[in-house]
């Protein structure tokens, strides 16, 4: 969390985005949990995604469907 | 031309509703909501969507007669317009025969089975009353819109009762030979019905797997080819060339769900054969020419791609050029 609050605001949107992008791309998004689902919807539909809370709730979800496409992507972004 | 999106719900609500946020965003007009017994319920899904997307218009596409009677059909487009009027389309079509069979039902002289299905839920829809020799029914309530009645087809004779009856067409294809096939079969089935083309709404029902990277394109939508060869009657096959010894090991395959065997052997051209594989620019190019055929409507249809957030982006740069094209006329 804190490598996420180093980073630029630039490259901020560019990790919540490739994390967006693993959970709408996962085919195992019904693992994710409905509460934390509902969540990143509300947010995204606001445009409040991209900030810390949006990063925390992605990364929940994205470990719960992908966690190995999560993990690569995080050692290759931060 | 009018842009809509296929949204399956086999995915989580939530994540359609974001999808469809991302619709709204790119330019697209509409969604189509296919519907398999295995999946969340198109319909209740319609209702959702309809109530979180105020300008977008939604089509259930499409409903069999075997499963859902006419009366059903009639009160869902009736219920429907109550909450999105003129915001809702109906599909009706004959159904998968693979999944019919596994829920017990022979799908049995479709054509018919489909045109009078169409006969009842329209007559319903307009007058709130159908009757006949067989059947007396009625609504105890009246549909707030008119909802147009789109039939999918993909054989020939459906295709020819659509252009005869449908207020528009879903054409199950991606491949541009047979969707300009298609198109003379839809005119002739018009033609019979003294109808003109241009009358009808023609929607090119295409699966899309768009990424620069033609390896993970084809990866993305070998399933989605897969389903595609293994659903298509003979005539298809024919016309494809393909070899029917390798359709059945596909068929085989599929049954037992290997997808890493599924990669070995459905050929790069019979993915390509049945499924858009480029990039936005091929993309733009191949709806020309779909538009020089006549076709009024484009559904881009699942996967998308191999990165969905991406591909429904590149789907917008398409949109928008050809928004941007009407604008300069």
């Amino acid at each position: 969390m804190s490598k996420y609050l180093e980073l630029e605001e630039e490259d901020r949107r560019k990790l919540i985005d490739g994390i967006l992008e693993i959970v709408l791309s996962s085919p195992n998004s019904d693992l994710v949990p409905d509460e934390v689902g509902w969540k990143i919807s509300n947010k995204f539909r606001s445009r409040k995604l991209y900030n810390l809370d949006g990063f925390k709730l992605l990364l929940q979800a994205a470990n719960t469907c992908e966690p190995i496409k999560l993990k690569k992507f995080l050692e290759g972004m931060i | 031309m009018r842009f809509s999106l296929e949204l399956v719900p086999n995915n989580p609500l939530w994540k359609l509703e974001m999808i469809g946020s991302i619709a709204e965003s790119i330019g697209v007009n509409g969604l189509w909501l296919s519907e398999h017994p295995d999946n969340r319920s198109s319909i209740l899904t319609a209702c959702h969507l309809l109530k979180t997307f105020p300008r977008l218009w939604i089509g259930i596409g499409v409903l069999n007669p075997y499963m859902f009677h006419p009366l059903t059909i009639a009160q869902v487009a009736g219920t429907l317009s109550e909450i999105a009027p003129r915001r809702v389309y109906i599909g009706v079509g004959a159904g998968d025969r693979t999944s019919l069979e596994k829920a017990g039902i022979r799908r049995i002289h479709p054509l018919e089975r489909v045109e009078r299905c169409v006969k009842i839920v329209r007559e319903i829809l307009r007058r709130g009353f159908y009757e006949d020799e067989e059947i007396c029914i009625r609504l105890n309530f009246r549909p707030r819109s008119m909802v147009p009645i789109y039939v999918g087809a993909q054989g020939r004779r459906m295709l020819r009762l659509a252009g005869r009856i449908g207020d528009g067409v879903l054409v199950n294809h991606t491949n541009l030979d047979l969707l300009r096939l298609a198109v003379d079969e839809v005119r002739v089935g018009a033609e019979e019905a003294s109808r003109r083309l241009d009358e009808l709404d023609l929607a090119a029902y295409l699966t899309i797997s768009i990424s620069e990277d033609e390896s993970k394109a084809l990866k993305a939508a070998a399933p989605y080819s897969a389903y595609i060869i293994c659903g298509a009657g003979r005539e298809f096959i024919e016309r494809l060339g393909m070899d029917p010894k390798i359709v059945e090991d596909v068929r085989r395959i599929l049954r037992v769900g290997d997808w890493v065997k599924l990669y070995q052997a459905l050929p790069p051209d019979y993915i390509k054969a049945t499924t858009f594989i480029g990039g936005a620019e091929e993309l733009k190019e191949f709806i020309t020419r779909l538009s020089k055929l006549g076709y009024t409507q484009i559904v881009f249809g699942g996967p998308f791609g191999p990165r969905v957030l991406k591909a429904l982006r590149m789907i917008g740069e398409v949109v928008k050029h050809f928004e941007e094209d009407i604008n300069r006329e």
